[in-house]
């Protein structure tokens, strides 16, 4: 038969100490003041949480491995990028850029040809119509006007469909690039180059 | 150069390859725009948006399966760290609500809150899945052995209305401050004589003051009708 002492404590063991969630939230300063104030006075007492967050603590900076160091955006070198709507009516808003040349029905059956002037860089984008089969082939070409030997070999291709990364695929040197994607579904196509990227989005079509 | 386009510009898809993107300059050179990140969160929190949750998911699992790896309770967990990161993200998801969104200043604030939904989704089954005696002093979870150990939800609402009531009768029956503080020393947060001597130095001259205090407690709370009749309903 269990002893009133052990009786008791059966019953009131830490009855009284926060979820680890709470406690942690405490140590971020997340609680609002009564909440803080209740955990800050039962710290006071509990051996066992003030051990807790002791630990929570060291467990929070053991590493160095969390990115997202607040650092001033304008203190880094900055990737520059252009979001281009590969359907966009011609002249779009600031900072969208306008289709200098267009061609084609892009919702159906016509080869669609666009010509992007972003910045110092041009881009074409060809969307051939899929036929009786479901892909859509795209070709591209990069081009740099400030400099045309400049070469792509560090570009690559990120494309994106269903919020999915499909495939990563590199650019070749001349800036040139292919690709098949499953007609239908919004894409986006993301050219990454040394601090610079290009988004490409077109919204779909059936 | 042309402007800058704003982060409301931005697909879900291009604000996670650029999140992606920024995470790789960090640890390539210790420094990131953490701005497409957050807005990625934003969405995900915020917004409520489960396609930029998956986003966040798939941006920030391997990094939350390398800290539940680390985890100094996680050896003992008996558990898959996937097991982990699905909790964890899933703490992360209940606890966060945009109201607790809006008090976060940044990614780095984020980023430790989805830490600490790792330490709490590991502490949790540990209290659930262990016997308190397994613990060794040295282990992580050495203190960890609460009240929840071991037993099920229901189990543990019962047990809070139990101690709730246990402790109202307890405390009608304290008659001193000292006695106030034996009784939650000892049977709440189980400290020996000594330690509560030692914490309550203005109170107990030494060991032994505690230890008469406390047997004369026991034999007091031992007699008491209103714990009586509670021992005998939960018999």
């Amino acid at each position: 038969m269990d002893s009133m002492e052990d009786k008791l404590r059966q019953a009131l063991y830490r009855h009284d100490c926060p979820d680890p969630l709470r406690l942690g939230e405490y140590h971020l300063d997340l609680l609002p003041p009564p909440d803080r104030q209740s955990i800050a006075e039962h710290l006071g007492f509990c051996p066992h949480c003030r051990l807790e967050v002791a630990r929570l603590a060291g467990f929070l900076t053991a590493t160095r491995e969390t990115p997202g160091r607040p650092d001033e955006p304008s203190l880094l070198e900055k990737v520059q990028v252009f979001l281009v709507d590969l359907l966009a009516p011609t002249g779009g808003d600031a900072p969208r850029p306008a289709a200098l040349r267009t061609a084609g029905d892009p919702l159906q059956d016509q080869t669609q040809f666009r010509v992007h002037r972003l910045g110092d860089y041009l881009v074409s984008i060809t969307i051939q119509p899929p036929g009786s089969g479901d892909r859509v082939a795209i070709m591209g070409d990069l081009a740099n006007l400030e400099d045309p030997a400049v070469t792509f070999e560090s570009w690559t291709l990120h494309v994106w469909q269903h919020g999915r990364l499909l495939q990563v695929t590199p650019v070749d040197a001349g800036g040139g690039f292919t690709l098949e994607i499953a007609r239908g579904a919004p894409f986006e196509l993301i050219l990454s180059g040394p601090e610079v990227e290009i988004h490409l989005r077109h919204p779909g079509h059936e | 150069m042309m402007p800058e386009p704003e982060l409301s510009a931005f697909s879900l898809e291009g604000l996670a390859h650029r999140c992606r993107r920024e995470t790789e300059r960090f640890f390539q050179r210790g420094s990131s725009d953490d701005r497409y990140c957050f807005a990625l969160f934003r969405q995900a929190i915020a917004g409520r948006s489960t396609r930029a949750w998956e986003l966040v998911f798939d941006q920030y699992a391997p990094l939350v399966t390398g800290w539940i790896a680390r985890h100094p309770a996680f050896a003992g967990a008996e558990e898959e760290r996937a097991y982990f990161v699905n909790r964890a993200f899933e703490r992360m998801w209940q606890a966060m609500t945009p109201e607790k969104f809006g008090r976060m200043a940044n990614l780095k604030a984020l980023i430790a809150y989805l830490k600490l939904c790792v330490h709490a989704a590991i502490i949790e089954h540990v209290e659930r899945r262990t016997n308190p005696q397994e613990w060794s002093e040295a282990d992580m979870a050495g203190d960890i052995n609460r009240r929840t150990a071991g037993r099920e939800p229901a189990e543990i609402v019962q047990g809070e209305l139990h101690a709730l009531t246990v402790w109202e009768a307890v405390s009608a029956a304290l008659k001193s401050e000292a006695e106030q503080v034996i009784a939650r020393c000892s049977f709440v947060y189980d400290m020996k004589p000594a330690e509560i001597a030692a914490d309550y130095p203005d109170l107990f001259p030494d060991v032994r003051a505690v230890y008469r205090q406390k047997e004369n407690l026991l034999s007091r709370l031992s007699r008491d009708p209103q714990l009586l009749a509670i021992w005998q309903e939960n018999a």
